[in-house]
């Protein structure tokens, strides 16, 4: 089709006969002090708390800022972008509007910074709403308990540290220990569920959050998650913001009646972001150099995530906000402020990592405190005893060390607990559904596993899982069933399980 | 903890109300020193000197303009600047050229700025054109 000189002109009259200028009264301050990321602003008395404010230059604007302190003497003002192209004296415009982010399922697949305006090079994104940044959690009427789980694919998590939709469950430990690994396992695992994930990278370096995206293109699950990034080189104001922003989409989707998991990458550097910001606007530094309302900025953040009760929608937010340590030190001030909001805690350890137990998680240490309600009754039969053996277990470790005569009981405990401890082994990317967790774990528990040797556990384990889906495929169908693992049930696993071992006997 | 703006209407009361200067300032030091902001005294000295004219109820209207108003516009904003401020006892003006305003006029006044320049209708055109 061809379009005329003539046609355009025509349709640009047209719309300028019909455009209808309105004039209204600006709000305007002036700015009296720039600092590294944020603005001193004189006048604009009657500003809100995180309203926004737009810096122009020729009609555009070029900036824009969210007021933080509300002074005797004027307005503090975190600018979210490149402070230096602001100067003394500058106008600064009050907006009226309170820092909100666009939401909706337009930003399924797509990579956006703390704004919500894209960063993957695929277009502008109209979406249909906006959701304030700052938002109170649900009060507690419209609360209900966690009872449905979340799957993450990892064996070691889904049976022992259980996690429920709306719960708050904390990754923690050292660098380079897997935290992030878990929180990408569990997102490739909502593949084929109806949660939507949502990766909010807070500080992070921009080749590993471009590394996790094309691991999710490449599992097939990047099409419904939303990247939220505030990379390293951003300011501090977006990396303060990330996190709420990425809250706020999610909230969108738990109104809808939809469960939405959410991973903060982490908020260690969401802490440092915040400590910047308030130590630039003056602010009182405490324990550690943060300010006094530390525990207040991630308390508020994770009571965002919840499970609402059938009248409020049903919808959920689980959180999984990730905390690196020190040198394993986890009474530090942000891990135990963390830790006290969370409803548990994956606890990665360092040494596990090196000596090759991948996911490295202390078992003994983890916890999830409301994540059992949700397991699948399977599950919770075949983990009771798995939780059991494996505490047994430590405590026989190291009073083994010790000692080199050991009576035959506590010689097959010690066997037992290695194969279990092997078997809860699992490789990156490679997330387990939860059936073939209850038979690879429930062949293990019960001692079916005792013939085969450890340094084949990994083999027996892979091949089990394929004669399962072609001789056992109604075992694995069932196990999923509300009644769980009945007798016959069983029964029939069992005799499975021996039928396949036979072959691995030493 | 009162404002630089507070104390500066403080003094400006005092100055309007009490004998002599000198029991106007020894009163405001003493409110001063009650409230330990005796280091502000710079601050709100100079805030108190820029926003005189404001504290004696003069507004002051900054009005930018693309080309030199004559005296028939300007006596037309005043008469409606006493309608948009209507505590003022007075209104000063202070006219500014600026060309790149292409036409109209735009008007500061306090924290509020009302833009009826040719150049904002254009940029408010441009938008709504690009936004359909």
């Amino acid at each position: 089709m061809k379009i005329n000189k003539e046609e355009i002109l025509a349709e640009l009259k047209a719309q300028i006969d019909v455009f209808q200028n309105t004039f209204k009264q600006e709000h305007v301050g002036r700015v009296a002090e720039v600092g590294d990321g944020i603005v001193k602003i004189v006048g604009l008395d009657a500003i809100k708390m995180s309203e926004m404010v737009e810096f122009k230059k020729d009609e555009q604007v070029i900036v824009s800022g969210v007021a933080l302190n509300l002074l005797t003497d004027g307005v503090g003002v975190i600018v979210l972008g490149d402070s230096n192209l602001i100067k003394e004296g500058d106008l600064a415009y009050a907006t009226g509007k309170i820092l909100s982010v666009p939401v909706g399922n337009e930003l399924l697949g797509r990579v956006v910074n703390s704004l919500g305006e894209p960063l993957d090079g695929q277009g502008s994104i109209k979406a249909a709403a906006n959701y304030p940044v700052e938002k109170i959690a649900p009060g507690v009427i419209t609360r209900e308990s966690v009872k449905n789980p979340l799957q993450t694919g990892i064996k070691a998590i889904d049976s022992v540290i259980p996690i429920g939709r709306g719960q708050r469950e904390l990754i923690i430990g050292d660098r380079q220990t897997g935290k992030t690994a878990i929180a990408i396992d569990t997102i490739i695992n909502q593949k084929d569920t109806d949660v939507i994930p949502i990766y909010v990278a807070i500080g992070q370096k921009e080749s590993k959050v471009a590394k996790i995206i094309v691991e999710l293109k490449k599992h097939k699950v990047m099409d419904k998650t939303i990247v939220v990034l505030a990379g390293a080189s951003d300011p501090a104001a977006l990396s303060y913001i990330a996190p709420y922003a990425g809250c706020a989409m999610a909230e969108y989707f738990m109104d809808q009646g939809k469960d939405v998991l959410i991973i903060y990458d982490d908020l260690s550097k969401h802490a440092w972001a915040y400590r910047e910001i308030s130590l630039l606007l003056r602010r009182p530094p405490g324990r550690e150099a943060y300010p006094g309302d530390i525990f207040y900025l991630h308390s508020r953040l994770l009571e965002r995530s919840a499970k609402l009760s059938a009248d409020f929608g049903g919808g959920s937010i689980t959180a999984l906000p990730i905390i690196e340590t020190q040198a394993g030190d986890v009474s530090a001030y942000i891990p135990t402020n963390v830790i006290s909001i969370t409803d548990g805690q994956i606890y990665l350890e360092a040494d596990l990592f090196y000596q090759g137990v991948r996911p490295a998680l202390n078992v003994g240490l983890s916890v999830s405190r409301v994540g059992s309600a949700a397991q699948i009754k399977a599950m919770k039969k075949v983990a009771g005893k798995l939780r059991i053996d494996l505490a047994q277990f430590r405590e026989l470790e190291a009073f083994a060390q010790f000692s080199s005569d050991l009576d035959a009981e506590t010689k097959k405990r010690l066997e037992l607990g290695k194969r279990l401890s092997e078997l809860l082994k699992q490789d990156q990317y490679e997330p387990m559904p939860v059936t073939e967790q209850v038979a690879v774990l429930y062949a293990a528990v019960n001692g079916l596993l005792n013939e085969v040797p450890l340094e084949k556990i990994k083999l027996w384990e892979k091949g089990f899982i394929n004669y399962l889906k072609i001789h056992g495929q109604q075992i694995l169908i069932d196990l999923i069933e509300p009644n769980g693992l009945t007798p016959e049930l069983e029964a029939k696993l069992k005799q499975t399980v021996i039928e396949y071992s036979q072959s691995f006997k030493s | 903890m009162y404002s630089q703006l507070a104390y500066a209407q403080l003094l400006y009361w005092l100055s309007q109300h009490e004998f002599s200067a000198k029991i106007a300032i020894e009163k405001f030091l003493l409110f001063l020193k009650v409230n330990n902001d005796e280091n502000r005294l710079a601050g709100i000295v100079n805030f108190f000197e820029h926003n005189y004219q404001a504290l004696s109820g003069v507004a002051e209207v900054r009005v930018v303009s693309a080309s030199k108003l004559d005296k028939e516009t300007m006596t037309y904003v005043k008469k409606y600047l006493h309608q948009v401020v209507p505590d003022a006892k007075d209104i000063t003006l202070q006219s500014e050229i600026d060309s790149g305003l292409l036409g109209g006029v735009k008007i500061l006044y306090g924290d509020t700025l009302l833009d009826l320049t040719v150049k904002k209708q254009l940029t408010n055109l441009k938008n709504s054109l690009l936004n359909i």
